[in-house]
């Protein structure tokens, strides 16, 4: 299934953005619109009242003839001058009076809907005719008898309206165009500074793992800086012990061919017999030691590679046959060896990788140990589990190195001759059978107290 | 002359010791870096050779404590680490020269007779010194061209006077360059070598000033 790659950062928050200025750019323009509207209709109102009342004014001098008494009053004995009557029509289209005596009308304009207007329409009203919605205002004088009624089309207040909103529409979508376009300006621009940081990274070679400066970078960059500058920290630390670890292999393999070739060197310029023995046997001592190396690195190597052979076995047997094995060194350094535990114990293991993790342990605790002292082995059953632990009275390896001495080629502070190999291969053979090595001080304080736990 | 060699291990140290006995020289062996950074080896020593991976004190810091001594002994290093940054940081820390094991014996008796010359300010391995020429490279002793049979103690000991010719050498300076792990000094050991020397060399080619020592005049 392939996977939808996320759109670019930048792009999804342009677009919310973007989104939230048109929301407000809208809901502003409808307040303003809404507003704008509003206060057009009260205008508008506000004419109509004055209008009627300038109408009623403008009739009082016909009033007070008394002209309102006749019932044949008609629109053509207008209660208006001429000149009124011409002032009302250049918008007469658009606008529209009626007055009405005791309910008749007695007066009116050409666009007054009478067919529509009730004479006793008082106060505001919205009327709709075919030809259109009228706003309509009533004045009422009772003393007089009169209802005036004046009124203007809808229509005009719409395109006021319209007027209106294209003062706000035109605005309202040039700051979106123009947000939109500062905001993807800014928004590249901050970009850069992540581009930059991507681009210093890409001109370092894979060596190159300095630490970034923190305060060079913005804020919002730090936790990747951070985060950045961990992993170099990390990198550089799996560097340095892959580093150690090829110096401490490069002396263990070198120092006893360095030593075999003064060796021949030197027996090739010696005469004397006696001489030449001693140097030859160094010499077969010097090749022995180059041939346990190779041989350890290759059980290693076979242990990284190999799985283990589940086989019941008597682990007890075998624990037993190596501290025997032992012996002859252990009697010869004046060590006491002693075993506690049973003779036979069955359980399903690797014999190999058994042999070399006891003899291994084992020769190490007697090699380490102090002549007069003794090297205790045990044996036993516990938890599903098989313990078995070597303890010497030597002079332990402290608490810091206790980690380091697993790793292959190490070198303990103390020289020696050792390859460097051995806990290495305990290691490798006690993971290849899921087991457990744990080394702590002995119960005194004193010497090396080795722990190995396999699964029943 | 006397080397000290620094190295903690023990078929390659005694190999080593052995070798350099053979050509001619007295060794001291140190095991661990901090044996050095203690020692004042300028005073007994013509060479150091220094192994970088020691116990309790690397073969670095001993060397950069010895320089910060102002002691200006030439110091070889024998190591298996052979990166350049490796020989960069070795001979910046004070090292005179820089060999990489498995190394060559020969090659490195040659890089001490180097040293020595240096700090001789000569321009050869031939001494000579009237009639008598000493070739420290060929271990060979002449009288006027004409080769002489010499021990290797009696090669020892004249080589020691000739790098000082003109100048008396205590009879002190002479056990110390004379003792070996072997074979020990007695009381008579520089007084022996001398007659010896003087059997084959003549009379006058060593003058002894009671209280003083020895000189081979130039």
């Amino acid at each position: 299934m392939k996977v939808r790659r996320p759109s670019s950062l930048a792009a999804q928050l342009f677009r919310r953005i973007i989104i939230l200025v048109a929301l407000i750019g809208v809901a502003m323009g409808s307040l303003t619109y809404w507003a704008a509207r509003s206060q057009i209709h009260k205008e508008a109102d506000g004419q109509l009242v004055t209008a009627a009342n300038v109408l009623y004014a403008l009739m009082q001098d016909e009033l007070r003839q008394g002209r309102t008494r006749s019932a044949t009053l008609s629109v053509d004995d207008s209660l208006l001058s001429g000149e009124d009557l011409n002032a009302f029509r250049l918008s007469a289209d658009r606008r529209m009076f009626a007055v009405f005596f005791d309910g008749r009308p007695i007066l009116r304009s050409d666009t007054a809907p009478i067919a529509f207007l009730s004479p006793q329409l008082k106060g505001y009203a919205t009327i709709e005719t075919p030809d259109g919605s009228w706003r309509i205002y009533g004045l009422a004088v009772p003393a007089d008898h009169l209802i005036v009624q004046v009124g203007e089309r809808v229509a005009v207040r719409d395109v006021l309206l319209i007027q209106v909103a294209d003062n706000i529409l035109i605005p309202l979508l040039l700051l979106i165009l123009g947000s939109a376009a500062l905001l993807w300006l800014s928004l590249q621009d901050g970009l850069l500074q992540l581009r930059q940081l991507s681009q210093i990274l890409a001109d370092r070679s894979p060596r190159d793992i300095r630490l970034l400066r923190n305060e060079e970078w913005p804020v919002d960059l730090s936790l990747l800086v951070t985060t950045l500058n961990d992993l170099f920290a990390r990198v550089d630390a799996a560097f340095w012990r892959e580093r150690q670890f090829t110096d401490d292999a490069a002396h263990q393999l070198r120092t006893p061919l360095a030593a075999l070739k003064i060796q021949v060197q030197t027996l090739a310029r010696v005469q004397d017999a006696e001489e030449r023995k001693l140097l030859t046997a160094a010499l077969l001592e010097a090749v022995d030691r180059a041939s346990l190396l190779v041989s350890q690195m290759l059980t290693l190597a076979r242990l990284d590679a190999g799985e283990a052979n589940r086989e019941m076995l008597d682990i007890a047997g075998i624990l037993i046959e190596c501290v025997a094995d032992q012996a002859g060194i252990a009697a010869r350094r004046d060590v006491a060896l002693a075993y506690d535990g049973d003779q036979t114990m069955m359980t399903e293991a690797d014999a190999t990788a058994l042999r070399l993790i006891f003899s291994n342990l084992i020769e190490n605790a007697v090699k380490n140990s102090p002549s007069e002292s003794t090297v205790t082995v045990t044996l036993k059953a516990r938890d599903g589990t098989v313990v078995v632990t070597i303890l010497d009275q030597g002079p332990g390896i402290p608490e810091s190195e206790r980690l380091r001495v697993l790793q292959r080629f190490h070198r303990s502070r103390e020289g020696g001759v050792g390859t460097g190999l051995g806990l290495a291969i305990v290691a490798s053979a006690i993971r290849v059978l899921h087991g457990h090595l744990l080394l702590e001080s002995g119960p005194d304080g004193r010497g090396l107290w080795v722990t190995v736990t396999l699964p029943g | 002359m006397r080397l000290l060699l620094v190295e903690d291990d023990m078929l390659l140290g005694a190999a080593l010791k052995k070798g350099l006995e053979l050509a001619g020289y007295g060794v001291d062996w140190l095991m661990r870096g901090d044996d050095l950074g203690a020692a004042d080896p300028s005073s007994k020593y013509a060479v150091v050779l220094l192994d970088l991976g020691l116990p309790h004190m690397s073969g670095i810091d001993a060397l950069k404590l010895l320089r910060s001594r102002r002691d200006t002994i030439p110091v070889i290093i024998i190591t298996a680490q052979d990166r350049p940054d490796q020989k960069v940081r070795g001979l910046d820390a004070g090292a005179d020269d820089f060999l990489v094991k498995p190394l060559d014996l020969d090659e490195l008796l040659a890089r001490i007779r180097a040293q020595i010359r240096r700090r001789d300010n000569r321009s050869s391995d031939m001494l000579s010194a009237g009639c008598i020429s000493l070739d420290l490279a060929g271990h060979g002793v002449f009288r006027d061209g004409k080769p002489i049979s010499v021990t290797a103690r009696e090669f020892r000991l004249l080589a020691l006077m000739m790098r000082r010719a003109g100048r008396f050498v205590s009879k002190t300076d002479i056990e110390a360059n004379l003792y070996d792990d072997d074979v020990g000094i007695e009381s008579n050991t520089v007084e022996v070598a001398i007659s010896a020397l003087r059997r084959k060399l003549g009379r006058e080619a060593i003058i002894t000033a009671r209280g003083i020592g020895y000189m081979i005049p130039k």
